[in-house]
């Protein structure tokens, strides 16, 4: 089995504990299992969850720390393990969140493999994309296109997919509107484009006037500021004529959802994608009922959503702005997402 | 127009003057038959819970009396107005809870008329069916069998719709596994028989009392919660191998609500049908995402929806225990509703 030059350490952004510092260190290069891979990352997107695990703020853990966190990695194939037959060295593949499962219960067997239970999570249980060198199963890996460029299909791995299968969970057809809060952001960023690229009509909603030039830009129709609009509420169901059939909600903060089951379109469907801390829904059961809403939380996606999610971006149909930053430089990228600044997505350059 | 029988000028009726006041069994005029119109001879009405909600004003709605409640009434047609094309005198029809909608908005033209814009309620906006003669809207009351028992078809007209809409809306699919949430009621018992024509497996979830109720209905498995206590998802959990593929939550609390969200299978679907007075739904944003589970409003059914509902009925597949009782005993019918102590559902004789 051709072998590239591997290295034994590496350079990679260490986490020790529940909100420490984070510090590039040396760190030895990992081995692939016989049905892993070992990719040579050029380039990690930074996720708003990387940030959430970082400071324990949602219920997954590394198990034994010191780790590696992120999982938006591009890179290309370097060793294999003896028992994959599905990439050979050199191929491009992707180191996305969901990096194996079992591919035997009931989720796995109907195409739901990310909703496994006993699945491995890249930056997440395992470590990540922000190491120059990074582990997955040869089974949960996308193929990347020769194409397409590195740096941009980075964040289609998590913040792509993501979307991309929220959208569809909306039951939202082509011709219909969508609303999308925190349409500015990264994830939201990348909704807007699929949102366009599927035929549907977007309703951004963010806050500023930098957010409402970006997210036109990127194609959305209309664009609503809940900090200047008087009646949020109001202002959608006038623009879009009696509330948009879907919602997809990636703002991190309450208030957007509480908007949302008022102008979503009677029969519409609210699809939850961001998870702030401790969130809870609060909504109203009489409303709820009579207006025949539904409400879905939606994880990612599955391998088939991946290859699909890559396929609209290797057409041209995707295009986000990213910022490159260097691995040390990410907690600098966390406080800028903290605040809400970055639009489009952080990229981090581990190619040199 | 044409008429057989001889029609009244007046007819006995339950009425409520003010909201929670007393409810009195009083002669009032026969209505009128409008040109769109049926005046159905009521021969029987069941009593659902929505109609004691709508007494005590439970309901966020304008309430305003003098009011005759009531929406499940089964009987014979005996005026039909000028422009009625689709029933004739003699015909046996249902008034259901949409008595009339316009079939020219956006819900109705997609087959959505329960939540037209216009859409008018029997025993709300309009008399209701505890009275010996009712009207309805021609295109949408309920075409019912020639010879169908008409005291066992009135309870379809509501609770049978609903909860066969509701089991469709779940999404769950023969062999799989549905929980319902007081499944010894009207609505319950209805929606066990339903979920096994339907060839779904069925864990009932009601006070201990019910389980013999429930069992000899047909469902498979029978827990009490207030028995389970804190264990109560790790029972269901271990029963189901995995959680119940949908909840359909006919139980008239918040707190079965919180609890399906943690019991339902990954990426399963809870089904709110009962509107218990300022209910709230309260659920953890992570888990919802995170487990991708779905939860939605169902609230009635469609005509298309009623006449299906019936024709399982017609074929013999929906057996359930009901008590006939005259008008008169309404307001104990009502107190016993409140307590739960009603298993099956209860049908008043409108002739007795």
């Amino acid at each position: 089995m051709p072998e590239l030059n591997i290295p034994k350490t590496q350079r990679a952004l260490i986490c020790d504990e529940v909100g420490s510092p984070l510090k590039v260190r040396e760190i030895p290069v990992p081995e692939p299992g016989p049905d892993e891979l070992l990719v040579k990352i050029h380039f990690s997107g930074v996720c708003h969850s990387d940030m959430h695990i970082w400071l324990g703020e949602v219920p997954i853990k590394f198990p034994s720390p010191p780790a590696v966190g992120g999982h938006e990695g591009s890179g290309v194939v370097v060793k294999v393990g003896e028992n994959v037959t599905n990439f050979k060295v050199g191929d491009r593949a992707g180191v996305k969140w969901i990096n194996g499962t079992c591919l035997n219960c009931d989720k796995c067997k109907l195409g739901f493999e990310e909703s496994c239970a006993t699945t491995l999570y890249t930056g997440g249980t395992r470590n990540g994309t922000f190491q120059e060198y990074a582990l997955i199963k040869a089974s949960e890996a996308p193929h990347i296109p020769d194409n397409v460029d590195m740096a941009k299909v980075a964040p289609v791995l998590c913040a792509g997919l993501t979307v991309y299968r929220a959208l569809k969970d909306t039951n939202v057809r082509a011709g219909q509107i969508v609303a999308i809060t925190g349409a500015g952001g990264g994830l939201g960023s990348m909704a807007i484009q699929y949102a366009k690229a599927i035929g549907m009509r977007v309703l951004a909603l963010d806050i500023g006037p930098e957010k409402e030039k970006h997210c036109k830009k990127l194609g959305a129709e209309f664009f609503v500021d809940p900090t200047v609009e008087a009646n949020v509420v109001e202002k959608v169901l006038t623009l879009t004529k009696g509330g948009p059939h879907g919602v997809v909600h990636i703002a991190t903060s309450e208030k957007p959802l509480e908007d949302a089951f008022k102008y979503v379109r009677t029969r519409g469907t609210i699809v939850i994608v961001s998870l702030p801390k401790d969130a809870t829904l609060v909504t109203d059961i009489f409303s709820l009922v009579l207006r025949v809403i539904t409400i879905k939380g939606s994880y990612v996606g599955s391998r088939a959503d991946m290859d699909e999610a890559i396929d609209f971006f290797a057409r041209g149909l995707i295009d986000i702005p990213i910022e490159i930053y260097a691995l040390e430089d990410i907690p600098k990228v966390y406080d800028r997402l903290h605040k809400g600044d970055i639009r489009g997505r952080a990229v981090i350059d581990l190619s040199k | 127009m044409s008429t057989t029988e001889e029609i009244p000028k007046m007819q006995k009726a339950a009425v409520f003057d003010e909201v929670g006041g007393p409810i009195n069994i009083k002669e009032i005029p026969v209505p009128e038959c409008g040109p769109d119109d049926i005046l159905v001879k009521i021969k029987y009405s069941g009593v659902c819970h929505t109609d004691l909600h709508v007494w005590l004003g439970d309901f966020p709605v304008e309430t305003k009396g003098p009011l005759v409640g009531g929406h499940e009434g089964a009987g014979v047609v005996v005026k039909a107005g000028a422009n009625v094309t689709n029933f004739k005198v003699g015909d046996y029809a249902g008034i259901k809870w949409i008595n009339s909608t316009c079939l020219a908005c956006e819900q109705c033209k997609r087959g959505f008329e329960t939540t037209c814009s216009k859409a008018v309620n029997s025993g709300l906006g309009v008399n209701g069916t505890f009275q010996q003669y009712c009207i309805g809207k021609a295109t949408e009351a309920a075409s019912l069998p020639k010879d169908i028992d008409l005291a066992k078809a009135a309870p379809i007209l509501c609770a049978g719709v609903t909860v066969y809409k509701a089991l469709r809306e779940s999404n769950v699919y023969s062999g799989q596994i549905v929980a319902i949430t007081g499944a010894g009621g009207g609505l319950g018992s209805l929606a066990i028989q339903y979920a096994k024509a339907m060839g779904l497996r069925v864990l009932a979830i009601d006070m201990a009392e019910k389980e013999e109720h429930c069992k000899k209905l047909g469902a498979e498995f029978f827990v009490d919660p207030i028995k389970a206590g804190d264990n109560l998802v790790k029972i269901i959990q271990d029963l189901t191998n995995g959680g119940p593929h949908a909840v359909i939550n006919i139980a008239t609390s918040d707190k079965p609500i919180a609890q399906a969200c943690e019991y339902v299978r990954t990426k399963g679907t809870v089904v709110l049908v009962s509107l218990p007075k300022d209910g709230k739904v309260n659920a953890d944003v992570f888990w919802m995402v995170f487990r991708a589970l779905t939860v939605k409003g169902s609230y009635v059914g469609s005509r298309q929806d009623a006449d299906e509902a019936i024709d399982f009925l017609k074929r013999g597949l929906i057996d359930f225990p009901y008590e006939i009782l005259p008008l008169e005993s309404l307001p104990s019918v009502y107190d016993r509703m409140r307590k739960g102590t009603i298993s099956g559902r209860v049908v008043l004789d409108l002739w007795k």
